[in-house]
């Protein structure tokens, strides 16, 4: 018997069926599914997690033992977007990305221009925790202030693709997209032989080539790092899996010092000069100067090399206020604004609680809605209304009301599911996409992206922090069969 | 390349080869303990403890309970025990972890196989009937990290650095292998046999030598003997090309050091066994690896270095 034989995609949008047949990009691969069995799948699941563990990889999880280190848990059951459906998506990334970029140089480098026409608030950005005045005046000078972009995409009930949530700060996942690649490669390689699937494995020449773009005006062959708080971050392995792929020194801040508006890296040979960090530590904790004093993962005088130009930081600091989850919904907005374009990817339907009418809406229908914190990640924080108990709506609610600020709601998007193994068969499970856009001198999306899936039945929080797994994601090339 | 990856690498190679050295120790150990020569199996334990200066630390955890399976979980297990073969791949994994953008996949992958072989618990079961099961899967793994590092690791300075560590480490427990042999086996050939044995080097002696030798010739050969991969000697002149290439243009005390090291032991006079002097050497032999390591520290760990290459003048 196959193992789809008995599969019952839930009443909302499945990836794989339609009204009982299957959709024809993924004919191939219900076939293969339907000559193995439930060992079959047991048997790669098991080789898969003991290479990751060899290999190292695995992420840590905050909150729990001293040192949890998990395992990367990938369902190897493909997620699989047909060539037609990309391009779509594809396209409304690099706009939104564009608009975001744009935002962030109008706000911290321009006349605020969107804020005097009085298309968003000037409180609102303003009262932002990601609006750094350490930045205000800081020109990129033509490059990106969103130099990596992870944006968090669903598909509705209909099928319609939604941006969740973007995350222009420190976006993490893209090593995982490669390994999942690497690690279906030995797993299913005849499928391989089927499909004809974008490749995401020149990432790391991808990032180079844009952080390099980013390089003070002047020198011709300049030196990148990658500056991580140590391995004691979750993303410690991401880390330096990118400093590995791009061939660079992964420093943490005791390695570099700044003399004169300049950075340096203290080498066995002595100092050398640094010209583009890019950083996967928080703003708040990257110049003790400038932020947070008490920071020891920071290097003194970062913002004021930045301000004269000697090094670039990437992503630009300051950009948490365009992924403030209260400032998400005029992002549509900012396309408009921007680029005089219509918005190809519509946001998630969502309620700013700030407005007095629209939060009195909310309180009524808390118990249908879901709320989010505006500063959090990593779906901390976040409340489903139809799973809480009284006394969390109760406890929302006062939240609420204290800080009407600080959160958001949004009408439930019941995610597309997509069959996963369980361990005794397939069964559907609530799925998400993060693709990842690099800006160096153009814009591009790494195809695919890192689709996260909510293993428990029913589940939509889908964050591996919360017990979330990970697919990979075949973009199928247009030219290819199917 | 970054001195705090430079530190990271050196202690990497050094806790690798404390794993794998007392691991070969405790097989050769517990070899001569079922031997039943002329001392008892009590004295072979006491002998291996004050090799590795952890007579009081065992005490202190077993008392007098000499048996093996309390040993081997003392030796290899215990995380407690700052030197066994379990905290010392746990150093290394460690160190290997702050650099492990430098070192190749391979290395990394035959690093956490070890680590993970060694803290699931299912060898810690074979401690007291069949121990040489964990000796010889721990040796293995070790070798085939020693592989990933001969095969995957480019030769660059990064390489050096680990080499360095190994090599200091390798010299520094050679050294006490023959203090330890001194004192305790003597002029008993079969001990010094066994010794010997643990670090691959009967088969080069009895070569060189021939089986007949005397006991001076097997401390000759620990010493000095160059093409001896465990001799101190050996290791040493290696150390100190490997301290030279590191430091550049710059003007370290660490290569002078192990250079100067070298040196001394390659024009001393070897003392007999039962002379103090040998002791002294000895003595002299582990200082002075102490400094050289100490030395590296200041040169490189703590971003001190040359002054002058370390000036902003000089960029």
């Amino acid at each position: 018997m196959g193992l789809l034989d008995t599969y019952d995609p839930d009443g909302t949008f499945c990836e794989m069926f339609d009204s009982g047949a299957v959709r024809p990009h993924y004919r191939r691969l219900a076939d293969r599914l339907g000559v193995l069995d439930v060992a079959d799948i047991d048997d790669r699941a098991r080789l898969t997690d003991s290479t990751f563990r060899n290999l190292g990889i695995t992420f840590a999880v905050y909150g729990g033992d001293e040192g949890t280190e998990r395992i990367w848990p990938i369902d190897l059951v493909p997620r699989i977007i047909a060539a037609d459906e990309w391009a779509m998506v594809e396209a409304g990334l690099i706009q939104r990305t564009k608009a975001l970029n744009a935002f962030l140089d109008d706000l911290y480098a321009g006349e605020s221009a969107i804020v005097r026409d009085g298309v968003i608030p000037g409180w609102l950005v303003q009262s932002s925790d990601g609006y750094k005045r350490a930045a205000f005046g800081i020109d990129v000078k033509g490059a990106a202030r969103v130099t990596v972009a992870g944006i968090d995409i669903v598909r509705d009930h209909l099928g319609v693709y939604r941006v969740l949530e973007d995350n222009l700060r420190v976006p993490s996942g893209i090593s995982y997209v490669i390994e999942n690649r690497a690690a279906m490669r030995r797993a299913f390689p005849l499928l391989f032989g089927q499909y004809s699937i974008r490749p995401v494995d020149h990432y790391g020449s991808l990032l180079a080539e844009a952080l390099q773009f980013h390089a003070p005006a002047g020198v011709s062959d300049p030196t990148v790092v990658v500056l991580t708080p140590g391995p004691f971050n979750s993303a410690y392995f991401e880390h330096a899996f990118l400093a590995r792929r791009m061939g660079v020194e992964l420093v943490e801040g005791r390695d570099l010092l700044v003399n004169d508006h300049a950075v340096y890296m203290r080498t066995t040979r002595g100092l050398q000069q640094v010209h583009v960090i890019y950083r996967r530590i928080d703003d708040d904790y990257l110049d003790p100067v400038a932020f947070e004093r008490s920071s020891v993962l920071g290097i003194p005088g970062l913002m004021a090399a930045v301000r004269a130009g000697n090094v670039a930081v990437a992503n630009a600091v300051g950009n948490g206020v365009a992924d403030d989850k209260a400032v998400y919904p005029y992002v549509p907005t900012m396309v408009e604004y921007y680029l005089g374009e219509q918005p190809i990817l519509p946001n998630a339907t969502t309620y700013t609680l700030w407005d007095p009418d629209q939060r009195a809406e909310v309180l009524e229908r808390l118990d249908q809605l879901v709320v989010k914190p505006v500063a959090e990640a990593g779906g901390y924080g976040i409340v489903i209304g139809r799973s809480a108990s009284d006394e969390q709506l109760e406890e929302t609610r006062r939240a609420i009301e204290r800080n009407p600020r600080g959160y958001i709601a949004q009408e439930v998007v019941e995610l597309s599911t997509h069959p996963t193994f369980t361990g005794d068969g397939l069964a559907p499970r609530h799925i998400d996409v993060r693709p990842f856009i690099v800006t160096g001198e153009s814009t591009t999306v790494v195809p695919g992206g890192l689709t996260r899936v909510a293993l428990r039945e029913g589940s939509l929080i889908v964050n591996s922090s919360q017990g979330g797994g990970s697919k990979d994601t075949w973009v199928l090339d247009p030219a290819g069969a199917v | 390349m970054l001195s705090r990856h430079a530190e990271g690498l050196f202690w990497m190679g050094r806790y690798l080869e404390r794993a794998a050295y007392i691991t070969r120790m405790l097989d050769v150990a517990s070899n001569k303990q079922l031997e039943l020569s002329s001392r008892s199996p009590d004295d072979v334990w006491h002998d291996l403890l004050s090799a590795l200066y952890l007579e009081q630390e065992y005490a202190a955890v077993h008392g007098g309970d000499l048996s093996i399976g309390a040993i081997n979980r003392f030796l290899i297990f215990d995380r407690d025990n700052p030197v066994s073969v379990t905290s010392s791949v746990m150093g290394a994994r460690t160190n290997v972890m702050n650099v492990r953008d430098l070192v190749p996949i391979e290395l990394l992958g035959a690093i956490n196989r070890l680590h993970n072989r060694l803290s699931t618990g299912v060898l810690e079961r074979h401690v007291e009937r069949s121990p040489h099961e964990i000796y010889d899967t721990v040796a293995g793994l070790c070798r085939a990290v020693t592989g990933a590092i001969d095969e995957a690791m480019p030769r660059y300075d990064g390489y050096r650095f680990l080499m360095l560590g190994r090599l200091l480490e390798r010299a520094e427990m050679t050294c006490r292998m023959i203090e330890v042999n001194r004192t305790v086996s003597g002029q008993d050939v079969s001990a010094w046999m066994s010794a010997l044995r643990s670090v691959s080097g009967f088969h080069g002696f009895t070569q060189a030598h021939g089986p007949l030798a005397p006991v001076e010739a097997v401390v000759e050969f620990m010493l000095r003997d160059t093409s001896f991969p465990f001799g101190v000697q050996y290791c040493l002149n290696r150390a100190a090309e490997l301290a030279a290439e590191v430091s550049g243009t710059g003007s370290w005390n660490s290569p002078r050091t192990v250079g100067r090291l070298a040196a001394d032991l390659r024009y001393a006079d070897v003392p007999a066994i039962d002379d103090p002097e040998l002791a002294e050497l000895l003595r002299r032999l582990e200082d002075g690896i102490r400094l050289a390591t100490e030395e590296l520290h200041n040169d490189l760990f703590q971003f001190g270095g040359d002054p002058q290459l370390y000036s902003f003048e000089a960029l």
